[in-house]
Protein backbone atom coordinates (compact mmCIF):
# COMPACT_ATOMS: atom_id res chain seq x y z
CA UNK A 1 0.00 0.00 0.00
CA UNK A 2 1.46 3.47 -1.16
CA UNK A 3 1.58 5.09 2.07
CA UNK A 4 1.57 8.97 0.21
CA UNK A 5 -2.22 8.21 0.07
CA UNK A 6 -2.53 6.64 3.16
CA UNK A 7 -4.33 9.45 4.89
CA UNK A 8 -6.68 10.76 2.06
CA UNK A 9 -7.61 6.89 1.56
CA UNK A 10 -8.52 6.98 5.76
CA UNK A 11 -10.32 10.06 5.15
CA UNK A 12 -12.35 8.01 2.67
CA UNK A 13 -13.06 5.79 4.81
CA UNK A 14 -10.82 2.53 3.52
CA UNK A 15 -10.52 -0.03 5.69
CA UNK A 16 -7.51 -1.53 4.30
CA UNK A 17 -5.72 1.93 5.04
CA UNK A 18 -6.79 1.57 8.58
CA UNK A 19 -5.85 -1.53 8.48
CA UNK A 20 -2.44 -0.58 7.38
CA UNK A 21 -1.49 2.25 9.88
CA UNK A 22 -2.45 0.00 12.84
CA UNK A 23 -0.13 -2.21 11.87
CA UNK A 24 2.20 -0.01 10.94
CA UNK A 25 2.76 1.85 13.95
CA UNK A 26 0.37 -0.06 16.95
CA UNK A 27 3.59 -1.84 18.52
CA UNK A 28 5.85 0.98 18.48
CA UNK A 29 3.12 3.33 19.79
CA UNK A 30 2.53 1.12 22.74
CA UNK A 31 6.43 0.41 23.57
CA UNK A 32 6.13 4.82 23.12
CA UNK A 33 3.37 5.40 25.77
CA UNK A 34 4.71 2.18 28.29
CA UNK A 35 8.13 4.55 28.64
CA UNK A 36 5.74 6.79 30.23
CA UNK A 37 2.89 5.54 32.26
CA UNK A 38 5.17 2.03 32.50
CA UNK A 39 2.01 0.20 32.39
CA UNK A 40 1.35 -2.09 29.33
CA UNK A 41 -2.45 -2.49 29.70
CA UNK A 42 -3.35 1.31 30.12
CA UNK A 43 -0.48 1.99 27.34
CA UNK A 44 -2.78 -0.44 24.88
CA UNK A 45 -5.98 1.48 26.02
CA UNK A 46 -4.58 4.88 25.68
CA UNK A 47 -3.07 3.97 21.55
CA UNK A 48 -6.19 1.67 21.10
CA UNK A 49 -8.04 5.39 21.80
CA UNK A 50 -6.11 6.70 19.83
CA UNK A 51 -6.90 4.76 16.78
CA UNK A 52 -10.57 4.61 17.85
CA UNK A 53 -10.50 8.67 17.19
CA UNK A 54 -8.57 8.75 14.38
CA UNK A 55 -11.38 6.37 12.29
CA UNK A 56 -14.16 8.11 14.11
CA UNK A 57 -13.18 11.37 13.15
CA UNK A 58 -11.04 10.94 10.30
CA UNK A 59 -13.15 13.05 8.23
CA UNK A 60 -12.60 16.17 10.84
CA UNK A 61 -8.79 15.69 11.73
CA UNK A 62 -6.65 18.15 10.40
CA UNK A 63 -3.02 16.77 10.15
CA UNK A 64 -0.25 19.03 8.91
CA UNK A 65 2.71 17.45 9.74
CA UNK A 66 2.85 13.63 9.26
CA UNK A 67 0.21 11.06 10.65
CA UNK A 68 3.15 8.97 12.25
CA UNK A 69 3.80 13.09 14.41
CA UNK A 70 0.28 12.92 14.48
CA UNK A 71 0.13 9.43 16.07
CA UNK A 72 2.63 10.13 18.50
CA UNK A 73 2.08 13.20 19.50
CA UNK A 74 -2.00 12.06 20.53
CA UNK A 75 -0.20 9.55 22.70
CA UNK A 76 1.87 11.48 24.70
CA UNK A 77 -0.74 13.86 25.38
CA UNK A 78 -2.48 11.45 26.67
CA UNK A 79 -0.25 9.95 28.70
CA UNK A 80 1.08 13.47 30.05
CA UNK A 81 -2.68 14.07 31.05
CA UNK A 82 -2.58 10.58 32.72
CA UNK A 83 0.40 11.81 34.65
CA UNK A 84 -0.88 15.19 35.26
CA UNK A 85 -3.91 13.79 36.48
CA UNK A 86 -2.17 11.66 39.48
CA UNK A 87 -4.25 8.34 38.64
CA UNK A 88 -0.86 7.00 37.76
CA UNK A 89 0.31 4.32 40.71
CA UNK A 90 2.21 5.32 43.50
CA UNK A 91 5.48 3.45 42.87
CA UNK A 92 5.64 4.52 39.23
CA UNK A 93 5.64 8.14 40.02
CA UNK A 94 8.95 9.34 40.99
CA UNK A 95 10.24 7.12 37.78
CA UNK A 96 7.56 8.81 35.67
CA UNK A 97 7.85 12.58 36.78
CA UNK A 98 11.81 12.24 36.24
CA UNK A 99 10.64 11.27 32.55
CA UNK A 100 7.77 13.74 32.20
CA UNK A 101 10.30 16.43 33.36
CA UNK A 102 12.76 15.54 30.71
CA UNK A 103 10.37 14.74 28.12
CA UNK A 104 11.46 17.46 25.72
CA UNK A 105 15.20 16.54 25.96
CA UNK A 106 16.21 14.05 23.53
CA UNK A 107 16.77 11.56 25.95
CA UNK A 108 13.49 10.22 26.55
CA UNK A 109 13.10 10.05 22.94
CA UNK A 110 16.40 8.37 22.63
CA UNK A 111 15.65 5.75 25.07
CA UNK A 112 12.16 5.41 22.87
CA UNK A 113 14.21 5.24 19.56
CA UNK A 114 17.10 2.92 20.78
CA UNK A 115 14.47 -0.20 21.97
CA UNK A 116 13.15 0.19 18.46
CA UNK A 117 16.47 0.30 16.43
CA UNK A 118 17.59 -2.92 18.56
CA UNK A 119 14.09 -4.39 18.45
CA UNK A 120 14.21 -3.79 14.54
CA UNK A 121 18.03 -5.23 14.39
CA UNK A 122 17.25 -8.44 16.00
CA UNK A 123 14.69 -9.18 13.45
CA UNK A 124 17.68 -8.81 11.03
CA UNK A 125 20.04 -11.58 12.63
CA UNK A 126 19.64 -15.16 10.60
CA UNK A 127 17.12 -17.45 12.27
CA UNK A 128 19.13 -19.61 14.38
CA UNK A 129 20.63 -16.95 15.78
CA UNK A 130 18.01 -14.52 16.25
CA UNK A 131 16.09 -17.87 18.16
CA UNK A 132 18.89 -18.59 20.32
CA UNK A 133 19.86 -15.26 21.17
CA UNK A 134 16.05 -14.70 21.98
CA UNK A 135 16.11 -17.76 24.02
CA UNK A 136 18.87 -15.87 26.22
CA UNK A 137 17.88 -12.63 26.28
CA UNK A 138 14.15 -12.58 26.61
CA UNK A 139 13.52 -16.21 27.80
CA UNK A 140 16.32 -16.17 30.49
CA UNK A 141 18.09 -19.40 29.13
CA UNK A 142 21.21 -20.32 30.30
CA UNK A 143 23.31 -21.39 27.45
CA UNK A 144 23.20 -25.11 28.55
CA UNK A 145 19.84 -24.83 28.98
CA UNK A 146 19.49 -23.42 25.42
CA UNK A 147 21.54 -26.48 24.15
CA UNK A 148 19.76 -29.27 24.96
CA UNK A 149 16.35 -27.60 24.15
CA UNK A 150 17.87 -27.42 20.58
CA UNK A 151 20.11 -30.41 20.33
CA UNK A 152 23.47 -28.56 19.93
CA UNK A 153 26.47 -27.93 21.63
CA UNK A 154 27.31 -25.24 24.33
CA UNK A 155 29.98 -23.79 21.79
CA UNK A 156 27.82 -23.54 19.57
CA UNK A 157 25.27 -21.39 21.60
CA UNK A 158 28.53 -19.23 22.52
CA UNK A 159 29.30 -19.04 18.79
CA UNK A 160 25.39 -17.82 18.19
CA UNK A 161 25.76 -15.11 20.95
CA UNK A 162 28.50 -13.79 19.98
CA UNK A 163 27.53 -13.43 16.12
CA UNK A 164 24.67 -11.66 17.49
CA UNK A 165 26.15 -9.56 19.82
CA UNK A 166 28.89 -8.41 16.99
CA UNK A 167 26.49 -8.10 14.02
CA UNK A 168 23.81 -5.67 16.73
CA UNK A 169 27.00 -3.56 16.97
CA UNK A 170 27.40 -2.89 13.64
CA UNK A 171 24.02 -2.20 12.68
CA UNK A 172 23.54 0.11 15.34
CA UNK A 173 26.94 1.40 14.89
CA UNK A 174 25.22 5.01 14.12
CA UNK A 175 23.22 4.97 17.51
CA UNK A 176 25.46 4.02 20.01
CA UNK B 1 40.81 -19.47 14.71
CA UNK B 2 39.51 -16.00 15.37
CA UNK B 3 38.35 -13.79 12.29
CA UNK B 4 38.38 -10.56 11.91
CA UNK B 5 35.09 -8.64 12.43
CA UNK B 6 34.01 -4.74 13.90
CA UNK B 7 37.11 -2.68 14.13
CA UNK B 8 39.20 -5.09 13.83
CA UNK B 9 37.88 -6.56 16.92
CA UNK B 10 37.93 -10.69 16.82
CA UNK B 11 34.54 -12.93 16.75
CA UNK B 12 35.95 -14.38 20.11
CA UNK B 13 35.73 -10.71 22.15
CA UNK B 14 31.86 -10.74 21.19
CA UNK B 15 31.38 -14.52 22.13
CA UNK B 16 33.62 -13.85 25.66
CA UNK B 17 30.94 -10.73 25.91
CA UNK B 18 28.31 -12.71 25.67
CA UNK B 19 29.55 -15.21 28.32
CA UNK B 20 30.65 -12.42 30.52
CA UNK B 21 27.33 -10.59 30.29
CA UNK B 22 25.28 -13.43 30.66
CA UNK B 23 26.46 -14.81 33.47
CA UNK B 24 28.36 -18.13 31.96
CA UNK B 25 32.05 -17.65 33.04
CA UNK B 26 33.35 -18.44 36.32
CA UNK B 27 34.20 -15.81 38.92
CA UNK B 28 38.21 -15.74 37.83
CA UNK B 29 37.23 -15.79 34.02
CA UNK B 30 35.27 -12.90 34.47
CA UNK B 31 38.10 -11.04 36.26
CA UNK B 32 40.20 -11.78 33.64
CA UNK B 33 38.12 -10.87 30.65
CA UNK B 34 36.97 -7.47 32.99
CA UNK B 35 41.06 -7.02 33.20
CA UNK B 36 41.71 -7.87 29.71
CA UNK B 37 39.28 -5.01 28.45
CA UNK B 38 40.39 -2.37 30.77
CA UNK B 39 43.96 -2.51 29.21
CA UNK B 40 42.69 -1.27 25.91
CA UNK B 41 41.19 1.62 25.50
CA UNK B 42 38.95 0.32 21.82
CA UNK B 43 37.73 -3.05 23.77
CA UNK B 44 36.59 -1.03 26.92
CA UNK B 45 34.75 1.28 24.96
CA UNK B 46 33.35 -1.35 22.97
CA UNK B 47 32.34 -3.71 26.17
CA UNK B 48 29.91 -0.70 27.18
CA UNK B 49 28.78 -0.76 23.89
CA UNK B 50 28.02 -3.94 24.56
CA UNK B 51 26.65 -3.84 27.89
CA UNK B 52 24.11 -1.03 26.54
CA UNK B 53 22.74 -3.22 23.53
CA UNK B 54 22.68 -5.67 26.78
CA UNK B 55 20.47 -3.75 29.29
CA UNK B 56 18.15 -2.71 26.71
CA UNK B 57 17.26 -6.04 25.39
CA UNK B 58 16.72 -6.60 29.36
CA UNK B 59 14.22 -3.94 28.90
CA UNK B 60 12.93 -5.24 25.59
CA UNK B 61 12.34 -8.81 27.39
CA UNK B 62 10.81 -7.44 30.12
CA UNK B 63 7.67 -5.52 28.64
CA UNK B 64 6.99 -8.79 26.26
CA UNK B 65 5.17 -8.97 23.60
CA UNK B 66 1.88 -7.58 22.21
CA UNK B 67 -0.88 -8.99 20.09
CA UNK B 68 -1.36 -6.29 17.19
CA UNK B 69 -4.11 -8.41 15.62
CA UNK B 70 -6.15 -9.08 19.16
CA UNK B 71 -5.67 -5.14 19.55
CA UNK B 72 -6.96 -4.17 16.13
CA UNK B 73 -9.94 -6.43 16.70
CA UNK B 74 -10.36 -5.01 19.95
CA UNK B 75 -10.52 -1.34 17.92
CA UNK B 76 -12.72 -2.75 15.62
CA UNK B 77 -15.37 -3.54 17.76
CA UNK B 78 -15.09 -0.31 19.62
CA UNK B 79 -15.98 1.52 16.27
CA UNK B 80 -18.37 -0.78 15.00
CA UNK B 81 -15.89 -0.77 12.13
CA UNK B 82 -17.87 -3.83 10.54
CA UNK B 83 -21.31 -2.05 10.75
CA UNK B 84 -20.77 1.19 9.46
CA UNK B 85 -20.37 1.41 5.76
CA UNK B 86 -19.68 4.71 4.38
CA UNK B 87 -20.12 5.21 0.61
CA UNK B 88 -16.64 4.48 -0.98
CA UNK B 89 -16.64 1.04 0.64
CA UNK B 90 -20.25 0.67 -0.25
CA UNK B 91 -19.43 1.33 -3.95
CA UNK B 92 -16.41 -0.50 -3.78
CA UNK B 93 -18.19 -3.65 -2.40
CA UNK B 94 -20.92 -3.53 -5.13
CA UNK B 95 -19.39 -2.00 -7.99
CA UNK B 96 -19.35 -4.87 -9.82
CA UNK B 97 -23.20 -5.63 -9.53
CA UNK B 98 -24.02 -1.96 -10.11
CA UNK B 99 -22.08 -1.52 -12.70
CA UNK B 100 -24.45 -2.90 -15.64
CA UNK B 101 -27.85 -1.48 -13.99
CA UNK B 102 -26.02 1.74 -14.00
CA UNK B 103 -24.71 1.52 -17.84
CA UNK B 104 -27.82 0.39 -19.06
CA UNK B 105 -29.70 3.83 -16.66
CA UNK B 106 -26.95 5.86 -18.16
CA UNK B 107 -27.57 4.37 -21.65
CA UNK B 108 -31.24 4.92 -21.10
CA UNK B 109 -31.29 8.56 -20.09
CA UNK B 110 -30.20 11.26 -22.01
CA UNK B 111 -31.37 14.91 -22.43
CA UNK B 112 -33.49 15.15 -25.56
CA UNK B 113 -35.53 18.59 -25.98
CA UNK B 114 -38.73 17.23 -26.77
CA UNK B 115 -40.91 19.92 -24.99
CA UNK B 116 -43.45 18.21 -23.15
CA UNK B 117 -47.26 18.44 -24.86
CA UNK B 118 -49.45 20.77 -22.98
CA UNK B 119 -53.04 19.41 -21.79
CA UNK B 120 -55.33 22.20 -22.95
CA UNK B 121 -57.13 23.03 -19.29
CA UNK B 122 -57.12 25.56 -17.25
CA UNK B 123 -53.42 25.53 -14.72
CA UNK B 124 -53.40 26.52 -11.22
CA UNK B 125 -49.67 27.88 -10.07
CA UNK B 126 -48.10 28.36 -6.86
CA UNK B 127 -45.11 30.16 -5.62
CA UNK B 128 -43.73 28.81 -2.25
CA UNK B 129 -42.82 31.76 -0.22
CA UNK B 130 -39.24 30.97 1.71
CA UNK B 131 -39.73 29.88 4.73
CA UNK B 132 -43.17 28.80 4.27
CA UNK B 133 -44.73 24.80 3.55
CA UNK B 134 -48.28 24.83 2.19
CA UNK B 135 -50.67 22.10 1.81
CA UNK B 136 -52.88 21.70 -0.95
CA UNK B 137 -55.31 19.04 -2.23
CA UNK B 138 -55.54 17.96 -5.43
CA UNK B 139 -58.75 17.72 -8.20
CA UNK B 140 -58.54 13.89 -7.80
CA UNK B 141 -58.09 14.05 -4.02
CA UNK B 142 -54.14 13.47 -4.01
CA UNK B 143 -52.64 15.86 -0.80
CA UNK B 144 -49.70 17.76 -1.83
CA UNK B 145 -46.92 19.62 0.74
CA UNK B 146 -44.57 22.02 -0.83
CA UNK B 147 -41.20 22.93 0.74
CA UNK B 148 -40.12 26.61 1.00
CA UNK B 149 -38.89 27.94 -2.14
CA UNK B 150 -41.07 25.72 -4.60
CA UNK B 151 -43.07 26.14 -7.81
CA UNK B 152 -45.83 24.09 -8.21
CA UNK B 153 -48.46 23.72 -11.36
CA UNK B 154 -51.01 21.98 -11.65
CA UNK B 155 -54.60 21.27 -14.01
CA UNK B 156 -57.78 22.70 -12.63
CA UNK B 157 -59.31 18.96 -13.82
CA UNK B 158 -57.36 15.87 -14.37
CA UNK B 159 -58.55 15.39 -18.18
CA UNK B 160 -56.20 13.25 -19.77
CA UNK B 161 -54.89 10.01 -19.29
CA UNK B 162 -52.97 10.81 -16.13
CA UNK B 163 -52.85 13.36 -13.77
CA UNK B 164 -49.74 15.43 -14.92
CA UNK B 165 -48.42 18.04 -12.57
CA UNK B 166 -45.45 20.04 -12.57
CA UNK B 167 -42.39 20.61 -9.76
CA UNK B 168 -39.66 22.77 -9.47
CA UNK B 169 -38.51 22.67 -5.60
CA UNK B 170 -39.66 20.31 -3.05
CA UNK B 171 -43.00 18.37 -2.63
CA UNK B 172 -44.46 15.46 -0.63
CA UNK B 173 -47.26 13.61 -2.15
CA UNK B 174 -50.00 11.28 -0.84
CA UNK B 175 -51.23 10.21 -4.17
CA UNK B 176 -55.34 8.95 -4.48
CA UNK B 177 -55.49 5.57 -5.86
CA UNK B 178 -56.47 5.70 -9.31
CA UNK B 179 -54.57 2.49 -11.34
CA UNK B 180 -56.04 3.62 -14.94
CA UNK B 181 -54.71 7.62 -14.20
CA UNK B 182 -50.97 7.41 -13.17
CA UNK B 183 -49.98 10.33 -11.50
CA UNK B 184 -47.41 11.96 -13.21
CA UNK B 185 -44.69 14.13 -11.52
CA UNK B 186 -42.78 16.36 -14.14
CA UNK B 187 -39.22 17.85 -13.61
CA UNK B 188 -37.95 19.21 -16.54
CA UNK B 189 -37.96 15.98 -18.85
CA UNK B 190 -38.32 14.13 -16.09
CA UNK B 191 -41.28 12.37 -14.99
CA UNK B 192 -42.15 10.31 -11.62
CA UNK B 193 -44.87 8.27 -12.40
CA UNK B 194 -46.82 6.64 -9.66
CA UNK B 195 -50.52 5.10 -9.09
CA UNK B 196 -51.27 5.34 -5.14
CA UNK B 197 -48.13 6.10 -2.73
CA UNK B 198 -46.55 8.24 -0.88
CA UNK B 199 -43.53 9.83 -2.12
CA UNK B 200 -41.39 12.82 -2.04
CA UNK B 201 -39.47 14.68 -5.35
CA UNK B 202 -36.75 17.13 -4.82
CA UNK B 203 -35.81 18.78 -7.81
CA UNK B 204 -34.42 22.61 -6.72
CA UNK B 205 -33.38 24.62 -10.50
CA UNK B 206 -30.06 25.10 -8.69
CA UNK B 207 -29.34 21.51 -7.38
CA UNK B 208 -27.46 19.03 -9.21
CA UNK B 209 -29.70 16.50 -8.36
CA UNK B 210 -33.41 15.41 -8.67
CA UNK B 211 -33.77 12.99 -6.00
CA UNK B 212 -37.21 11.05 -5.65
CA UNK B 213 -38.18 8.98 -2.04
CA UNK B 214 -40.29 6.24 -1.93
CA UNK B 215 -42.42 5.82 1.41
CA UNK B 216 -44.76 3.30 0.29
CA UNK B 217 -46.17 1.54 -2.94
CA UNK B 218 -43.79 2.15 -6.24
CA UNK B 219 -42.68 4.76 -8.24
CA UNK B 220 -41.08 5.12 -11.39
CA UNK B 221 -38.52 7.71 -12.90
CA UNK B 222 -39.21 7.62 -16.70
CA UNK B 223 -38.56 9.93 -19.80
CA UNK B 224 -41.44 11.11 -22.23
CA UNK B 225 -40.09 8.98 -25.91
CA UNK B 226 -42.16 10.82 -28.09
CA UNK B 227 -45.64 10.25 -28.84
CA UNK B 228 -46.84 10.80 -24.98
CA UNK B 229 -45.28 7.44 -24.27
CA UNK B 230 -43.10 6.93 -21.31
CA UNK B 231 -39.81 4.98 -21.02
CA UNK B 232 -38.85 3.47 -17.39
CA UNK B 233 -35.66 4.36 -16.75
CA UNK B 234 -35.51 3.40 -13.10
CA UNK B 235 -37.78 1.89 -10.47
CA UNK B 236 -37.83 2.65 -6.94
CA UNK B 237 -39.01 0.83 -3.89
CA UNK B 238 -39.92 1.66 -0.68
CA UNK B 239 -37.13 2.93 1.57
CA UNK B 240 -35.20 3.87 -1.18
CA UNK B 241 -34.43 7.26 -2.94
CA UNK B 242 -33.48 7.48 -6.41
CA UNK B 243 -30.76 10.25 -7.12
CA UNK B 244 -30.61 11.53 -10.62
CA UNK B 245 -27.65 13.53 -11.75
CA UNK B 246 -28.32 15.99 -13.66
CA UNK B 247 -25.05 16.90 -15.43
CA UNK B 248 -23.66 13.79 -15.62
CA UNK B 249 -27.21 11.58 -16.62
CA UNK B 250 -26.69 8.67 -14.62
CA UNK B 251 -29.31 7.44 -11.71
CA UNK B 252 -28.04 5.91 -8.28
CA UNK B 253 -30.73 4.12 -5.88
CA UNK B 254 -29.51 4.52 -2.33
CA UNK B 255 -31.55 3.22 0.62
CA UNK B 256 -33.39 6.51 2.37
CA UNK B 257 -34.15 7.41 5.58
CA UNK B 258 -37.79 8.45 4.94
CA UNK B 259 -38.12 10.15 8.23
CA UNK B 260 -35.58 12.39 7.82
CA UNK B 261 -36.14 13.20 4.21
CA UNK B 262 -40.04 14.00 4.59
CA UNK B 263 -39.32 16.10 7.80
CA UNK B 264 -39.72 18.98 6.77
CA UNK B 265 -43.44 18.58 5.79
CA UNK B 266 -44.24 18.99 9.71
CA UNK B 267 -42.15 21.34 9.52
CA UNK B 268 -38.78 20.14 10.94
CA UNK B 269 -35.43 20.79 9.85
CA UNK B 270 -33.32 17.22 10.13
CA UNK B 271 -29.63 16.83 9.53
CA UNK B 272 -28.27 13.31 10.38
CA UNK B 273 -24.52 13.44 9.83
CA UNK B 274 -24.86 15.62 6.76
CA UNK B 275 -21.63 17.68 5.62
CA UNK B 276 -21.78 21.38 6.33
CA UNK B 277 -22.37 22.26 2.44
CA UNK B 278 -25.96 20.70 2.41
CA UNK B 279 -26.79 22.03 5.64
CA UNK B 280 -26.50 25.37 4.32
CA UNK B 281 -27.87 24.99 1.50
CA UNK B 282 -31.21 23.89 3.53
CA UNK B 283 -30.63 26.56 5.79
CA UNK B 284 -30.57 29.17 3.03
CA UNK B 285 -34.27 27.70 1.44
CA UNK B 286 -35.68 27.60 4.92
CA UNK B 287 -35.21 31.18 5.87
CA UNK B 288 -34.42 32.92 2.58
CA UNK B 289 -30.74 33.94 3.55
CA UNK B 290 -27.32 34.02 1.32
CA UNK B 291 -24.82 31.81 4.28
CA UNK B 292 -21.66 31.20 2.91
CA UNK B 293 -18.84 29.32 3.75
CA UNK B 294 -15.74 30.98 3.73
CA UNK B 295 -13.55 27.97 4.76
CA UNK B 296 -13.59 25.13 2.34
CA UNK B 297 -12.54 22.62 4.81
CA UNK B 298 -15.79 22.99 6.87
CA UNK B 299 -17.77 21.16 3.45
CA UNK B 300 -17.26 18.12 5.01
CA UNK B 301 -17.43 18.72 8.69
CA UNK B 302 -20.73 16.32 9.39
CA UNK B 303 -23.37 18.16 11.59
CA UNK B 304 -26.70 16.08 13.56
CA UNK B 305 -29.40 18.20 14.42
CA UNK B 306 -33.17 19.12 14.60
CA UNK B 307 -34.88 22.58 14.27
CA UNK B 308 -38.47 23.55 14.45
CA UNK B 309 -39.35 26.97 15.48
CA UNK B 310 -35.87 28.50 15.71
CA UNK B 311 -35.26 31.80 14.10
CA UNK B 312 -32.35 32.09 12.25
CA UNK B 313 -30.18 33.71 14.46
CA UNK B 314 -31.30 30.91 17.28
CA UNK B 315 -29.89 28.25 14.67
CA UNK B 316 -26.54 30.15 13.82
CA UNK B 317 -26.45 30.46 17.39
CA UNK B 318 -26.65 26.64 17.95
CA UNK B 319 -24.31 25.69 15.23
CA UNK B 320 -22.01 28.29 16.85
CA UNK B 321 -22.22 26.16 19.81
CA UNK B 322 -22.09 22.55 18.99
CA UNK B 323 -19.76 23.00 15.66
CA UNK B 324 -15.85 24.35 15.10
CA UNK B 325 -17.83 27.67 13.49
CA UNK B 326 -18.13 31.25 14.11
CA UNK B 327 -20.32 33.24 12.08
CA UNK B 328 -20.68 36.91 10.96
CA UNK B 329 -24.22 38.52 10.34
CA UNK B 330 -24.90 41.15 7.68
CA UNK B 331 -28.55 43.08 7.70
CA UNK B 332 -30.46 43.09 4.59
CA UNK B 333 -29.60 46.06 2.39
CA UNK B 334 -32.56 47.90 0.56
CA UNK B 335 -32.12 47.79 -3.16
CA UNK B 336 -32.89 50.35 -5.63
CA UNK B 337 -36.10 49.03 -6.99
CA UNK B 338 -37.07 49.04 -2.49
CA UNK B 339 -36.87 45.16 -2.45
CA UNK B 340 -34.39 44.01 0.07
CA UNK B 341 -31.59 41.82 -0.52
CA UNK B 342 -31.26 38.60 1.33
CA UNK B 343 -29.31 38.83 4.75
CA UNK B 344 -26.04 37.51 4.03
CA UNK B 345 -24.41 35.36 6.55
CA UNK B 346 -20.33 34.13 6.34
CA UNK B 347 -19.44 30.75 8.20
CA UNK B 348 -15.75 30.05 9.28
CA UNK B 349 -13.99 27.45 11.04
CA UNK B 350 -13.45 28.99 14.64
CA UNK B 351 -9.47 29.87 15.00
CA UNK B 352 -9.20 27.90 18.46
CA UNK B 353 -10.32 24.44 16.40
CA UNK B 354 -8.29 25.12 13.58
CA UNK B 355 -5.05 25.39 15.77
CA UNK B 356 -6.08 22.81 18.20
CA UNK B 357 -6.55 20.03 15.81
CA UNK B 358 -3.13 20.67 14.25
CA UNK B 359 -0.69 18.86 16.08
CA UNK B 360 2.15 21.16 16.02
Amino acid sequence: MNSDFILIKLQLGDKDAFDFIFKEYYKNLVWFAFDFIQDKYIAEEFVQGVYVKLWEEREKIVIVTSLKAYLYKSVQNKCLDYIKHGKIKHRYEQMVQKKASDISSENAFFSFELKEKIDEAIEHLPAKTKEIFKLNRYGNKKYKEIAELLSISVKTVEAHIGKALSALRLELKDWL
Amino acid sequence: MSSIDNNGIDTVFYENAGRYLSGEMNKEQAENFKDFCASNELLSEELKKIQNIWNTTAEIGERGDISIERALNKVKRKVHFFAKRNFMFYLQKVAAVLFIPLLLASLLFYYTSVPSKDQKSVYNELDNAYGTISKITLPDGTKVWLNSGSHFKYPAFFTGKNRKVHLSGEAYFEVAENKKKPFIVNVSDINVVATGTVFSVMAYDDDATIEATLASGKIFLAKESGGNKLKTIASVKPGQKAILDKEKKIININKANCDKVFAWKNGKLIFMDDPMDVVIKKLNRWYNTDIILIDKELKNYRYTATFTDETLSQVLELLECSAPITYKYYNRKKLPDSTFSKAKVEIRMRPDIKRKTKPY
